[in-house]
């Protein structure tokens, strides 16, 4: 999902930046399509009206996205064909781009591979754009001072943390962690929320145990400085009595089989529907099976007994019963 | 992958200093989840094994194995105590029959039988039990007897009877034998036919059950090695004088399966 994400973004940037290049221009129909490796499914092709400085076709900054973080190097004309390479550089990030753009007066048909890394993750994406030149006048400053308060206003909607549940934190906190956060100055109040919900929070525990597996350091439990070892600790402590064993089983061994003994001695008490107290006490220390045959005492048993003249059973031979009916007592209760 | 996954959970799990969440069920006890150690209490205490002796007695019998070979019932063998079969003095049998009887119904007569064929007589087969445990690396094991009688140097350990019982299961024959259910032997000659019942009752009632064997002596208390298979993952649980054999064992392989799918 992070890469989708970065590539999402590095769409965005593209059009947005392309958008913004200053001088009078003319409206042109430009449709981008996106193949990711690694992506389940394709990415649907995205179509805009954009505004583009007259001639601007044959710029590979035009059709390609113009941005302080990214040079374009390289660029070769050869009649209506332009090769070029360019680099970005965000957050110490670089992704590489090389690509070949055909142009006319109406048209233009570029490809672009990039490769590199964003927001941590590897990226290998190719970009297929296609311009047709719509025709009249247009005003790019204006159109890219548009676009930019749209994009600051989505950036400060993506910001906007009042209605966060403590997992909504968990989920986005990579906007909140790093070196230049996309939401700058959140992490004090993600961590404050996590610190005080999160121990009391089965859910949210969960989904923090899950990405600081899953993320390392990366994770919301690590950029908050949480001690997720003590944490599990604690939350095994409150649940021991509680579950789900779900949870107990998979983080706390110890509470899980005490949970398991519990459930267990009430079922089987909850059968024997006893009145009595004293035999309910009984019931809940009691143990449910009894213990195999003997083999200090010289016995015989029943069950390995010859069958045709075994006729001196000891009490062996009850006990040896009583496993078979314990075992059935298991498989009753436990279905296996 | 998996496997590396659990291989870092254990790691990770031993430096947290959690290797026994069970203190309770039992004296000592080991946990295994696809060879490696899971869980673990007084691995390598000295204890008696009671009946799970028997299964170095069942390995060495599969040492030059002959299974149509004819064991003659001893004197010393028809004497033994415990749980046995109630096997007579120069009775004949198949060796195979001895073999299935010593471990599944762990029938100290025809462990006793198995142990004089094998060895000659009873004395040199516990030489022979003692140095496969020595070949083995058993290093907290000694055996005075081939069935598990209670006798002061008659001691052995959670850890070295995981051992024991990995070198055991490799036998294709045991792991076919150890989760029967039932079985009959018939005594050479005769129309005598013996019923076996597997003294594992978690063998045809636990999901993925494999064996292997139960132990009972009033100084051992309950003993059971268990091995069990799901989805690729294999445990195994060895109990030395456990508190609740059966539901423990329950238990820890539920909760051994549940930290091998979590760490999946």
């Amino acid at each position: 999902m992070n890469k989708l994400y970065s590539g999402m973004l590095l769409v965005a940037f593209g059009l947005y930046s392309s958008l913004i290049s200053a001088a009078p221009g003319e409206w042109w129909e430009m449709t981008t399509k996106m193949e990711m490796e690694g992506m389940p499914f394709a990415m649907p092709a995205q179509a805009m009206k954009i505004c583009m400085p007259k001639g601007g076709q044959s710029d590979p900054s035009n059709t390609q996205g113009k941005d302080k973080n990214c040079k374009m190097t390289d660029v070769k004309h050869s009649g209506n064909t332009v090769k070029f390479k360019g680099s970005c550089v965000n957050q110490g990030e670089t992704m590489n781009m090389e690509g070949e753009t055909s142009h006319d007066a109406n048209s233009f048909k570029s490809n672009v591979k990039m490769t590199g890394k964003s927001r941590g993750e590897p990226i290998d994406m190719k970009m297929a754009s296609s311009g047709k030149r719509i025709g009249g006048a247009c005003d790019t400053e204006e159109l890219g001072k548009k676009a930019k308060a749209q994009i600051d206003a989505g950036m400060a909607k993506a910001c906007d943390t009042s209605k966060y549940k403590t997992t909504d934190w968990m989920y986005n906190s990579s906007n909140f962690t790093g070196a230049k956060p996309v939401c700058p100055g959140k992490l004090d109040t993600m961590c404050k929320v996590l610190r005080n919900d999160v121990p009391h929070d089965l859910q949210a525990f969960q989904t923090l145990q899950s990405m600081d597996k899953d993320r390392g350091k990366d994770s919301p439990a690590k950029a908050c400085n949480m001690d997720m070892a003590s944490m599990t600790k604690a939350m095994c402590k409150e649940r021991a009595k509680k579950g789900p064993l779900s949870f107990l089983e998979a983080s706390c061994p110890a509470e899980a089989k005490v949970y398991r003994e519990l459930q267990r001695k009430q079922a089987e008490c909850g059968e024997r529907g006893f009145t009595s107290g004293i035999k309910m006490k009984q019931c809940m220390g009691g143990e449910m099976i009894e213990e195999e045959t003997r083999s200090a005492a010289p016995t015989k048993s029943k069950k390995a007994k010859a069958e045709p003249e075994q006729d001196n059973s000891t009490s062996s031979d009850s006990t040896s019963d009583s496993v078979i009916d314990g075992a059935k007592k298991l498989k009753g209760l436990f279905g296996f | 992958m998996r496997y590396l996954l659990i291989g870092l959970l254990l790691v990770c799990q031993g430096a947290q200093a959690q290797p026994d969440p069970f203190p309770a069920v039992a004296s000592a006890y080991v946990v295994r989840v696809n060879g490696e150690l899971l869980w673990e209490r007084q691995a390598n205490r000295r204890l008696p094994p009671a009946s799970l002796t028997k299964l170095m007695t069942v390995l060495l019998a599969l040492d030059d194995y002959k299974p149509k070979a004819v064991v003659e019932i001893s004197r010393q063998a028809a004497r033994e105590t415990g749980m046995r079969l109630g096997l007579k003095h120069q009775q004949r049998f198949y060796v195979e029959d001895m073999l299935a009887a010593a471990l599944i119904n762990s029938g100290n007569d025809a462990c006793h039988a198995l142990a004089d064929f094998v060895g000659g007589d009873h004395q040199r087969f516990v030489k022979l039990m003692n140095q496969r445990a020595k070949k083995l690396g058993m290093s907290n094991t000694n055996f005075t007897n081939a069935c598990g009688h209670d006798a002061a140097d008659h001691f052995s350990s959670a850890h070295d009877l995981a051992i024991l019982t990995t070198e055991v299961i490799k036998h294709k024959w045991i792991a076919d034998l150890a989760i029967r259910e039932s079985m009959q032997i018939s005594e050479i000659g005769t129309s005598k036919n013996y019923t076996l019942q597997n003294k594992n009752a978690l063998i045809g009632r636990y999901q993925g059950a494999l064996g292997l064997k139960t132990g009972y002596t009033p100084k051992a208390g309950t003993c059971l090695i268990a091995l069990a298979e799901r989805g690729g993952t294999r445990v195994m649980l060895v109990m030395l004088n456990s508190a609740n054999r059966w539901w423990d064992a329950v238990d820890l392989l539920d909760l051994a399966f549940a930290q091998a799918r979590h760490a999946s």
